[in-house]
Formats: structure tokens, C-alpha cells, sequence
């Protein structure tokens, strides 16, 4: 049984994505974009994984779940990395 | 397992931290409010998670694996809106920094670009504006506008304008008053309809290119100049050929006009008709001659014999013929430097210059008025030139002709120094003098200049490059007279009219002569006459070999043997830009009798005080 509290955050994850993708013409004009939405995308699969640890592999997925938020933060520094170096740089 | 999940975690925090320290420390200055207050809040709430992640790997709380989740799955989302809301305000950053950019880049290239509603004539600028139309400038109407365009360009505007609304854009240069004065500007407009076709704005671009037009217009002055000077070159090109075959035949109608001038005196018969009707030959081929002399000055094919001069005494050993040859209705002035640089230059065709010069003026004021000749130094610098390509940089001297007469139409002005070209009526004027006196000039290294006005005058500028040391006397001394002598002379003269005519003249006057239609024979009389010759008089232009080659040959086989050339035209045989080279003996074709004779006698005299004893 997935927890009431978990399927609200996958909900409002789900949000998310979908304003994201109402708006990904203006955000696509972001800089090394695809550096942020892989991330993203990543943290969405997390929530996921959270949810479905409940119901199946409970250990692996509870894994992949940290793994996920691991690399989703990882993808976000470096894009936010990237984002401000270039931002410096003359254009 | 729990310990792997919690340094992931750990990791994960550390990574956010990264990217939130990152944040913060750059763009500290230009967050909004807003993502203030989120980024605040995530610091807290990471700090929290960590604590909890913290506390239950180091065992000192238990059940905490709800909270954990919790906070793990929100944390995320919380990042996501940060990053959604800081991305959000980096684009608004992205466009005022380009807006910035495309303003300075407009202003850089001093232009500016407008939009116009044609619902309610609102005109919209861009920022550089200003820079292109002053402070405060910014008219908000098309009307208010057109207030600043020149009023000539304005219906050349209004009509172009009318085409726009009609679908057709346009790109046009005009002038704008700017700051009390008019600027030119190129302007580029299109303008944008509805569905309907139904025109609802317009947009374009304005650019000041009054810097370029003044580019164009020097390029324009100085490829008219290249044009004039090229077909100038042709012209004398032409004209230097055409003048070497003149040239023999006058020599040879001179020489037997003179001929038959002096057989009939010896028969008696000088108030004969058939005497005046051989002066009239004789003074036609004179004119003839003088013409042909004029051609090759303005080609600047005349051989020349430059000297280091003063032009202050050329002009004033002038004086006395200028007064007699303008009328009495004008002033003649002549103001003369206290110091004036020597110029390296022919001095009869200095004073060939100076002539045409003071003629052009005098007959530019039929009803009278003032002429001046004016010598000074001057120095031409870089501007100067930039627009003058014939001129350099440097010291020059200026001799200045001004008159007060009509002065020259802009038309006329382009064609003024083209051969034959004049504005008096028939029969006054051969169109040959200003056309000279440019040859001259050139030839002398100098540059000349005119500068008219109507009703006004015209100046006249010749300048020549000064040079440095002291003016040597004027060389030109009387010829010595002509002498019977008995000499052998070795003739080599392509034309078989100019040959008879030669070898008679120096037969006559008693001396020996072996005439030969070629150098090649002429080289074998030499080789087949035993006694050495006496002088070599050579024609320079002769087919296969040229007068300087058979001068070379003879005088390897006759060491110090003198050599007197002849030739209307020298085709730089014997000269390097019309200059002589140095020792060469030269007399110009066509030549009469005594000056043949004289001419033979000093080369003769010459080589006879030079020879060792």
C-alpha cells in the first residue's frame, strides 16, 4: 500500500512535469537546458521508485530512489555550474 | 543498507548545498524577492532533512524512516519550483542583457530602429535614438518627424513612403537636420499588414552615413582623376607616335624648302613667287613643327634637359614678353617669395608653362581685369594628397597664375587640360597649351591644380618639388655659328628622304658623308672604311637596330668616336622619362639647316678639346 502522503508528492511532481512542458518553448531558451530536465526527470523517476517500493522490491527500489535524488542533485549543481560560467562569458 | 541510503543521501544534500552556495554567492545582488524567500526557505528545510538523515544513521533516533521519506520526497519538488522560478527570472535577465546589447551595438553603429503604428501615427524608437538625433530627441509622430528631413529630400521621401504603404519597402539616403545642421541618413522601411492586407504598422531602421558619403564622394573625386590621367596617358601615348613620323617629314619639308629658299637666291630670283610660295612652306612647317613640339610636351615625350632652376628669375626674364602680350586693360602683378626653393626642371618649358598659363588668363578677361603670378613654398601634406593622386607629400614650390576673368563652368573644368580641347571660337586657339603645360608639370615630377569660380577668376597652382641646394644660371647660350668643316661623318637614318636631305646639308657645308639606311649598314661601312670616322649622327628609332645599340657597336669598334643622335621621338632609346641620360648629344627633329650645322660643329669642337694631345 503506497502512503497517502507519497502519492501526493508523485502528484504534485507529476504537476510539475506538466507546467514544464507548457512552458518548454520559453524554457527552452535556458542555457544547457538539457542538463536541468535530465535532472529532473531523474528526481521524478525517484518518486516513482518511492512509491513503488511498497508494493515490489522494496530494498532495490528504496535504492534507486537515493540514487535518483543523488544524481538529480548532481545534474542540478552542474547545470547550475555551467549556467553561471556562461553567464559570465561575454555573449 | 540504511548506511549506503543515509550517504547517498548525505551526498545528495551536498551536491544541493553546492548549487545553492553557487547561487547565492553569484547572483546575490539581482535575485527577486521571491526566489529570496524560496532559496531561504530550502536552506532550512535541507537543513532539517539533514539533520533527521543524520540522527538516524548515527542510531540516535529510531523511528524515523516516515519523516525521512517525507522530507525526501518533497525536497526535490521544492528544488524543482527554486529552479523553475530562478530559470524564469535568468531569461528576464537574458533579454534585458540583449536589449543592452542590441543598444549599444545601434549606437556603435550610430543608428536606430523605430516601429510606427499607423492606427494612431505613435511612432516607437529605439533607445540609441538619442545618440543618432540628439538629447530629447525623439519625435513621436511621422509628422513630427518630417519636420527634420531636408526639404528637398522630403518629396523624394513622401514618394517612397507612398510605395511602402502599397507593399513595396524601400531603402533610401537623405539628409536630417540634427543640431542645426544636416546629416546624412540612410533609411531601410517595410511595412506590415493584416490578413486583410490592410497596412497596421510599419518598422524600420534610420543610420547616419554621413562619414561614408564624404568616403564616396573622395573615392568619386579620385577616380575621375585616375579616369582623367589614364586617358590623358593614351592620348600622349598617341600622340608620341604619331609625332616621331611628323617629325621626319618636316625635317625633310624644311630642309628642302630651305634648299630651294637658297638655290633660287643664288639664281636671282628673290622677289620671284615661287620664294614666297617656299616661305609659306617654310613658315607652315615651322607652325607645323611648334604644334608637333606641343604634342610631345603634353605626352611628356619631349627630351628634356633639366637643371636645378629658380623660378622667381624664370618668370621675371619672362616679364617683359607677358607685358606685351596681354593687352593694356590688364594688371599684370607678379609677387615673388623673398626665399624660394630651387626646382629641378627643363627651363624652356618652365617658361612654356608660365606662357600658356598667363595667355589662358589674359584671354579669360576680354573686357579687362587683374592678373597675378605668384611663387612662394609650400608644403603638401597627407590630406593634400589623399585627394590629389597625382600629387606628394613634401616641400614644393607654387607658381600661381589668378586671374579676375570669368572663370570655368564645372562642366568645362573636367576637360580643360584634354588635348585639343577649347572654348574659343575657331582659329584662336589650338587647345594645346593647358594641355602642354599638364605634360610639363608631370614631367617635372610636379602636380597642377585649378580652382574657379564664375564671374570670379580661376587660380591656377603648379607645384613642383622643391630641391634642395642652389639654382644654377640658366645654361642656354647662343649656338655657335655654323662653319664649313671637313669631317667624316658616318649617317645612319632609316627614312631615305631624311637621308638625302642630311647628307646633302653636310656635303654642302664640306664634309665627308657615308649615309647608311640601317645600323647593320651602317656597321659594315665602318668596318670596310679604313680611316677612322670623325662623328656617328644616328637616328634613335630605326627598325631591328636602334640608334643607341649601333652608338654601343661603333664605339667598341671605334673607341671615343662622338655621337650626335636625331630624333622627334626618343621613346626613352636615349632618355629615361624624357630626361637625356648624361653625355648624350641630342638634336630634336625636325632641325633646320644651321641647326644641324651648329649642332655638328659642337659635338666636332667639343670632341676636339676633350681628345688627348
Amino acid at each position: 500500500m503506497i502512503p497517502h502522503d507519497e502519492f501526493i508528492m508523485m502528484g504534485v511532481g507529476f504537476v510539475a512535469v506538466g507546467i514544464a512542458l507548457a512552458h518548454r518553448r520559453h524554457l527552452a531558451r535556458i542555457r544547457h537546458v538539457r542538463l536541468l530536465t535530465t535532472g529532473f526527470g531523474v528526481l521524478l523517476l525517484a518518486w516513482i521508485a518511492t512509491g513503488a517500493e511498497h508494493l515490489v522490491l522494496p530494498d532495490l527500489l528504496n535504492l534507486v530512489e537515493h540514487v535518483g535524488y543523488l544524481l538529480g542533485a548532481v545534474l542540478v549543481a552542474s547545470w547550475c555550474w555551467l549556467r553561471y560560467r556562461s553567464a559570465e562569458e561575454p555573449s | 543498507m540504511n548506511h549506503t541510503i543515509a550517504i547517498l543521501d548525505g551526498l545528495t544534500i551536498a551536491c544541493w548545498c553546492i548549487a545553492l552556495v553557487g547561487l547565492c554567492i553569484r547572483r546575490r545582488n539581482d535575485f527577486e524577492a521571491r526566489v529570496r524567500l524560496i532559496l531561504g526557505g530550502l536552506v532550512a528545510f535541507s537543513l532539517v532533512y539533514s539533520a533527521i538523515v543524520f540522527s538516524g544513521w548515527a542510531g540516535l533516533t529510531g523511528n524515523l524512516e516516515h519523516f525521512e521519506d517525507l522530507f525526501g520526497v518533497t525536497l526535490p519538488v521544492w528544488w524543482a519550483f527554486t529552479f523553475f522560478a530562478l530559470s524564469h527570472q535568468l531569461i528576464g535577465d537574458d533579454l534585458r542583457r540583449s536589449e543592452a546589447e542590441l543598444t549599444h551595438a545601434q549606437t556603435v553603429a550610430r543608428m536606430a530602429s523605430w516601429r510606427l503604428n499607423l492606427a494612431n501615427d505613435r511612432l516607437h524608437w529605439s533607445d540609441a535614438v538619442e545618440t543618432l538625433l540628439g538629447a530629447g530627441q525623439r519625435p513621436r509622430t511621422r509628422a513630427d518627424f518630417l519636420t527634420l528631413v531636408h526639404p528637398h529630400d522630403r518629396p523624394q521621401l513622401e514618394a517612397a513612403w507612398e510605395g511602402a504603404l502599397r507593399g513595396k519597402p524601400f531603402a533610401l539616403d537623405y539628409r536630417l537636420s540634427v543640431n542645426d545642421q544636416f546629416i546624412w541618413m540612410h533609411e531601410i522601411v517595410r511595412v506590415e499588414s493584416s490578413a486583410s492586407e490592410f497596412p497596421t504598422h510599419a518598422m524600420g531602421t534610420l543610420q547616419d552615413i554621413t562619414e561614408s558619403r564624404k568616403a564616396a564622394d573622395a573615392h568619386a573625386i579620385l577616380e575621375a582623376q585616375l579616369r582623367q590621367s589614364q586617358k590623358l596617358e593614351a592620348i600622349g601615348q598617341l600622340a608620341g607616335g604619331v609625332a616621331h613620323d611628323f617629325n621626319n617629314i618636316l625635317t625633310a619639308i624644311l630642309g628642302n624648302t630651305e634648299i630651294c629658299i637658297a638655290a633660287l637666291s643664288r639664281q636671282g630670283a628673290n622677289q620671284s613667287p615661287i620664294i614666297d610660295a617656299m616661305e609659306n612652306v617654310r613658315k607652315s612647317a615651322e607652325r607645323a613643327a611648334a604644334l608637333t613640339r606641343q604634342l610631345l610636351a603634353f605626352s611628356r615625350n619631349q627630351v628634356i634637359q633639366p637643371q636645378s632652376l629658380d623660378l622667381r628669375r624664370v618668370v621675371a626674364g619672362l616679364h617683359e614678353l607677358l607685358s606685351r602680350l596681354i593687352k593694356e586693360n590688364i594688371t599684370l602683378d607678379v609677387v615673388a617669395a623673398p626665399e624660394l626653393a630651387s626646382v629641378h626642371a627643363d627651363a624652356n618649358q618652365l617658361e612654356q608653362v608660365v606662357l600658356n598659363l598667363v595667355v589662358n588668363a589674359a584671354d579669360a578677361m576680354p573686357g579687362g581685369g587683374r592678373l597675378t603670378i605668384e611663387t612662394r613654398n609650400v608644403e603638401l601634406d597627407a590630406d593634400y594628397v589623399a585627394m590629389h593622386t597625382d600629387a606628394l607629400v613634401g616641400p614644393h614650390v607654387l607658381l600661381r597664375v589668378s586671374d579676375s576673368g570669368a572663370g570655368i563652368p564645372a562642366d568645362v573644368r573636367d576637360r580643360i587640360f584634354d588635348p585639343f580641347f577649347t572654348t574659343k571660337p575657331l582659329g584662336k586657339g589650338t587647345g594645346l597649351g593647358l594641355a602642354t603645360a599638364h605634360g610639363i608639370v608631370k614631367q617635372a615630377g610636379g602636380h597642377i591644380a585649378v580652382y574657379s569660380e564664375i564671374d570670379k577668376g580661376t587660380t591656377f597652382k603648379v607645384f613642383l618639388p622643391a630641391q634642395a641646394g642652389v639654382a644654377t644660371d640658366d645654361p642656354r647660350t647662343a649656338k655657335p655659328p655654323a662653319e664649313r668643316g671637313a669631317a667624316t661623318i658616318l649617317l645612319a637614318e632609316d627614312d631615305h628622304l631624311l637621308r638625302k636631305l642630311v647628307t646633302r646639308q653636310l656635303t654642302t657645308a664640306g664634309y665627308t658623308v657615308l649615309a647608311a639606311p640601317s645600323g647593320a649598314e651602317a656597321l659594315e661601312i665602318a668596318r670596310a672604311h679604313d680611316a677612322p670616322f670623325d662623328l656617328l649622327i644616328t637616328d634613335v628609332i630605326m627598325p631591328e637596330m636602334n640608334g643607341r645599340e649601333l652608338s654601343e657597336q661603333m664605339t667598341a669598334h671605334q673607341p671615343g668616336l662622338p655621337v650626335l643622335f636625331v630624333s622627334g621621338y626618343t621613346a626613352n632609346v636615349i632618355s629615361d622619362q624624357g630626361v637625356l641620360d648624361a653625355g648624350v648629344e641630342f638634336l630634336e627633329k625636325p632641325f633646320t639647316r644651321e641647326a644641324l650645322l651648329a649642332r655638328v660643329h659642337e659635338v666636332l669642337n667639343r670632341n676636339a678639346c676633350a681628345a688627348p694631345r
